[in-house]
């Protein structure tokens, strides 16, 4: 076990590194010229010059491409912001635990409204209280983020004053950034737990365990939602991963000064430093989130343990 | 050949009637073949032009002239969403298209030659699929720039892993297949068995990640346009539409609410469509 | 230059008058009876000699901004240069006031030589930081040659050298001599400690050591920004106008428009500075908000390029006629909702310099007839011209009204609007587009010039790349000292309006929004448009 740990975590390596040569190449192809952009249309041709020079944007792509791995893979030095002079590093450290809490935040909410609705639909398959699930499920998932956003800050803030709008603070600064990101979760929650219960229900030991006279409830809850797990972990893993990612809409809107906002600003400014160490730093993540769904796997089921003792 | 036409047409109308029978999917069905209609029909049944300006009527509610209001510059909003649905539906569908076509190939190439060409190309799906679905689409927006074309090139990019990974699968299940030991006994070529029996094997997961992935592709795109990417005005495209007035939502919400509306309705036929369609194909299912 | 201050004593008149909280401009009936009904709510705004001379210490405020810095650093661009923060942050060699007027602050004094472009600067002696180190002429120096250095404000490239004369004395020298480019260093050059900036590591990003009357308590980037009152400021008989009486004052950034209202609403602000026009709309004619308008220190204009190849550069007629096209008026409404006025010139009113009489002049009025007859003696064949504009809601949406004018006589503009960093990018390079949509304004008519039309200021020619000597050497002779007069004002202004190299949109209005609660006595104005709310009096 602790064998596939290590064998993977060195899998990641290469991703990465895939990753940030990814990255760079598409940054480099960005138009607009740094120099110029930093600064402004006042600087004469010999400053711009001067500037190109030092952050070396006149050297060959290979060249800035392997001063850039260098200095980021085997230097740790992750480097300042072009636009700040902020150390990238702090500015990560700092905004990625609000960027973590968003995230966490919208799959709690999802795993509770998603995987309810889909059990209700699969033992209700085809009946009335299957389409009204899974239609509730999807429709939060039908509407821009941001639009759901801010029907959902004038219904909690404005009109019934229960939440702030914007800004960070308490947990309850979360609540409604969480509710008009968790819609993804929730239809994908809601479609997998669904499925993966109809497979388990049809099958053989449930019809057994039905037929011994366990009750319906149990059935459910104790052998057919168990073992339907497995696919649902995948899923909230999967997810999470991505959801790191993909906050920078809501981070916008509600003012919550995390990863996602960060990096599309660096986008907008060809803050170049920016985009490809934030661009890293969640890809090692969704890594680390893919890592941690197999390990999950293996704790909930004896057979893939197994394997992995075999393996040993 | 006859028997086998025959069958499968058998297959496709055993598909529709076990979808037929579930209303949601019919209901999905029925409101995105309207709006393609719509999308047809746009100039025909508009009752303004989608870039025509009336500066006597700005930001004026709901009416008889205009059944949806108008926007800040005068622009009647119900014919700006009927126009707007040929841009939102089309960037959806050749954006899916697109990536379906490139996740086609590079499936196919890692299935066949196998080996580092399949190792290389593995990973590579593998870096992709490490970095945000989002980011990656907003990384390339800003590279290609605003546009029709290039905003449907950065929105395909996502899907391609997924379906190169399902066809390789595809593939390799079917290599190691008995029947192709057999076919190739009997002197067929290995290359037409296989796709002979790939094809439909890969059609029905294909074609619900699809109708899904048009889905997915406009809620991105309008999120898109709230960071300033995508397409561009005076194109009435839906999202760019939607992100383009969100300023108005106290003054005057019927600017933002019909937008919303008409990405929400389509987006969500989408997906029950998918859903519908993906119940129907599963053999699993059958009862 | 006295004109400006006139006229800027009795546009405050005006102001305070229609400041009861009303859009009335925009003529919309839902609004003019909303503002009949709402409670009379007068802002008390005072000019900057009339301020009382003591005022309660107000205990905290929330201010928000749109953006603010995205880090504190007193090296910049001109982006975003001008807000409250800047001046609670750093102290500078002057103050301006509302009225234009240049107050020594830092500086005690300053004396120009005759030729225009040396300047003897002396420091008052007893500026201390926040860390207690003494401030000396050296560290001035220092900032100043760096700042010439680094180029990052245009206010610096007029900048020879400085040198030290005595412990708080120095001498900067100009390249040129040139009417108003002295006052921009005055106001734009921060004062603050050689030592402590370099001890910091971080170039003052995040904690910057302040002159000023406030410390940073707290700074998220992209979020807020907390300042509290120093109890060892250095000049605490400062003139009213430029004391501070908040104790403890957080600036909150609200990217958002539609959020920026709905934090009002909810009084997690205080006041919205620069708020958007469509989102004031919300609160006109409500009795618990102020209004304040100003006159905000950028016009919008379209400018065409000055490539010498393009159509659009030889053909003055197709200019002109795009000139005649623009519906002005309609898009001061559905742009700025009303919130704006329509220029004389490329010039905002508000540039020093500027000349009322251009006001009773004829200034491109909107007219299909006298287009059309421009067009025809132009050799334009319906040939597909580019319009380059920012991407952001106004500019795209002004944009597309342009897009539409100009089809009314058949002519085709496609648009290219770009994100941020693109936009900065492109915009000196006139091969890239044929008009172009800039937001521009200076402190003064010669800046002003020579930021946008003089042909030896950038690499490519003028800001659109253009390359006109005549009128460069007009912009030179207007530029000096001696030479800045109406005559060679007027020769300047008339060559570009006559050539139509670029036309004056629309002027929007500095909109600022204001709980009624914060309720002091007397609002001062800042010299850019916007209300000083930590100068007004509690």
């Amino acid at each position: 076990m602790h064998k596939y740990i290590v064998k993977r975590l060195l899998w990641m390596i290469p991703i990465i590194l895939g990753a940030a040569v990814l990255v760079f190449t598409l940054m480099y192809f960005c138009p607009g010229d740094p120099a110029e952009i930093i600064l402004g249309a006042g600087a004469s041709d010999a400053e711009m010059e001067h500037l190109r020079i030092s952050l070396g944007l006149n050297d060959p792509f290979l060249i800035r491409l392997g001063r850039f791995l260098k200095d980021t893979f085997i230097r740790f030095d992750l480097g300042r912001s072009w636009i700040t002079n902020l150390s990238i590093a702090d500015s990560i450290a700092e905004r990625l635990p609000r960027t973590m809490l968003l995230a966490i935040a919208i799959m709690l909410l999802s795993v509770v409204i998603g995987i309810p609705l889909g059990v209700v639909a699969a033992t209700h398959q085809n009946r009335w209280q299957d389409n009204l699930c899974m239609a509730l499920a999807l429709l939060g998932v039908s509407v821009p983020s941001f639009w759901l956003a801010m029907l959902l800050v004038i219904l909690f803030s404005i009109k019934l004053n229960l939440l702030p709008p914007m800004g960070i603070g308490g947990l309850q600064y979360y609540i409604l950034p969480a509710l008009a990101g968790c819609t993804g979760g929730i239809a994908a929650l809601a479609r997998q737990t669904r499925s993966s219960m109809l497979d388990v229900i049809r099958s053989d030991y449930i019809t057994t365990a039905r037929s011994k006279g366990v009750s319906e409830q149990k059935v459910i809850i104790r052998h057919a939602l168990k073992n339907a797990l497995i696919p649902i972990i995948t899923i909230i893993g999967t997810q999470f991963g991505r959801l790191l990612g993909g906050t920078m809409i809501l981070e916008t809107i509600f003012g919550i000064p995390g990863l996602g906002s960060y990096i599309v600003t660096a986008v907008n400014n060809r803050d170049y430093p920016v985009v490809m160490i934030g661009s890293i730093v969640l890809a090692a993540m969704f890594s680390l989130c893919m890592l941690g769904v197999d390990l999950v796997y293996a704790a909930v089921d004896p057979r893939i343990k197994a394997q992995y003792a075999k393996k040993r | 050949m006859t028997t086998g036409t025959v069958k499968k047409q058998n297959k496709v109308l055993e598909v529709l009637k076990r979808m037929s029978r579930n209303k949601l999917a019919m209901a999905g069905l029925v409101i995105f073949t309207a709006e393609i209609l719509l999308a047809v029909l746009a100039p025909v049944i508009a009752p303004y032009g989608f870039a025509e300006m009336d500066y006597t009527a700005m930001q004026t509610g709901p009416s008889a002239a205009h059944w949806f209001g108008t926007d800040e510059m005068g622009r009647d909003i119900l014919s700006r969403l009927l126009y707007g649905s040929r841009y939102s539906l089309s960037v959806g569908l050749i954006a899916i298209l697109l990536n379906t076509a490139l996740g086609m190939v590079i499936g196919a190439a890692a299935g066949f030659f196998g080996g580092w060409v399949d190792n290389l190309i593995m990973r590579f799906l593998d870096v992709i699929q490490s970095l945000p679905a989002m980011l990656l689409t907003i990384v390339i927006s800003a590279v290609l720039g605003p546009g029709y074309f290039n905003t449907i090139l950065a929105l395909s990019i996502n899907g391609i892993p997924g379906k190169a990974r399902m066809l390789r699968a595809q593939i390799l299940k079917e290599r190691n297949a008995e029947y192709i030991e057999a076919s190739e006994s009997i002197n067929c070529s290995r290359f037409r068995t296989i796709f002979r029996h790939l094809i439909p094997n890969c059609f029905s997961p294909l074609i619900v990640q699809s109708t899904m992935g048009v889905a997915t592709i406009i809620t991105t795109m309008a999120g898109l346009s709230f960071i300033g990417l995508g397409v561009q005005p005076p194109t009435p495209e839906w999202g760019a539409m939607l992100s383009g007035s969100r300023q108005f939502i106290r003054n005057s919400p019927y600017m933002v609410i019909f937008p919303g509306l008409a990405i929400a309705v389509t987006v969500l036929a989408l997906n029950l469509l998918g859903d519908g369609l993906r119940d129907a194909l599963d053999p699993k299912l059958k009862r | 230059m006295n004109s400006r201050k006139m006229i800027k004593a009795v546009l405050s008149g005006i102001l305070a008058l229609s400041v009861t909280g009303c859009g009335s401009s925009s003529g919309n009936d839902a609004q003019a009876q909303a503002s009949a009904q709402a409670k009379e709510t007068v802002m008390n705004i005072v000019s900057s000699d009339e301020l009382s001379e003591t005022s309660q210490i107000r205990d905290t405020l929330n201010i928000g901004y749109s953006s603010l810095w995205e880090s504190l650093t007193p090296f910049r661009t001109n982006a975003n240069n001008k807000n409250l923060y800047s001046y609670a942050l750093y102290e500078t060699l002057a103050k301006k006031t509302s009225e234009g007027e240049y107050i020594p602050w830092t500086a005690k004094s300053w004396t120009m030589h005759e030729d225009g472009k040396t300047y003897d600067v002396e420091l008052y002696e007893n500026i201390t930081d926040s860390a207690g180190n003494n401030i000396k002429a050296d560290d001035v120096v220092w900032f100043l040659n760096e700042s010439a250095v680094r180029g990052l404000k245009p206010s610096f490239t007029n900048l020879d050298t400085a040198e030290t004369t005595g412990d708080y004395t120095f001498t900067v020298t100009l390249k040129n001599d040139m009417y108003g480019s002295w006052e921009k260093i005055l106001t734009d050059t921060f004062v603050f400690s050689r030592k402590e900036f370099e001890a910091s590591g971080d170039e003052f990003a995040m904690h910057p050591v302040t002159t000023s009357a406030y410390v940073v308590e707290e700074y998220t980037p992209q979020s807020s920004l907390k300042m509290k009152l120093r109890d060892d400021y250095w000049n605490p008989d400062a003139p009213a106008v430029n004391r501070s009486n908040v104790r403890e004052v957080t600036f909150q950034q609200i990217a958002e428009a539609s959020q920026a209202g709905i934090a009002m609403e909810k009084g997690i602000v205080d006041a919205f500075i620069n708020i958007d026009a469509n989102t004031l709309k919300q609160f006109t004619g409500d009795s618990n908000y102020l209004v304040h308008k100003g006159l905000s220190a950028n016009g919008v204009q379209l400018y065409f390029s000055g490539v010498d190849s393009k159509l659009i550069q030889q053909d003055v007629h197709l200019r002109r006629a795009i000139a005649y096209i623009i519906n002005a008026e309609a898009i001061l409404q559905a742009v700025y909702g009303g919130y704006a006025s329509l220029m004389y010139d490329v010039n905002p009113e508000v540039n020093d310099g500027y000349l009322q009489e251009w006001k009773n002049e004829e200034y491109f009025p909107y007219d299909p007839a006298k287009a059309k007859e421009e067009l025809e003696q132009s050799g334009y064949k319906g040939e597909e011209l580019v319009l380059m504009c920012s991407s952001n809601a106004s500019m795209s949406r002004m944009a597309q009204m342009i897009q539409n004018n100009c089809i009314e006589i058949g002519i085709n503009i496609k648009l290219e609007p770009l994100d941020n960093a693109g936009f900065s990018g492109q915009r000196l390079d006139g091969n890239n587009y044929d008009l172009i949509i800039i937001s521009n304004g200076a402190d003064s008519l010669t800046n002003f010039w020579n930021t946008r039309f003089d042909s030896t200021t950038y690499k490519l020619g003028d800001a659109t790349s253009r390359n006109d000597q005549t009128l460069t050497d007009l912009i030179h002779q207007a530029g000096t000292h001696d030479g800045f007069n109406q005559e060679n004002i007027n020769l300047v202004r008339n060559y570009i309006k006559d050539n139509m190299y670029g036309y004056g949109i629309a002027h929007p209005q500095s909109l600022d929004l204001i709980n009624a609660g914060v309720n002091a006595k007397e609002y001062v104005e800042t010299s850019f448009g916007t209300v000083d709310l930590l100068s007004s009096v509690y």
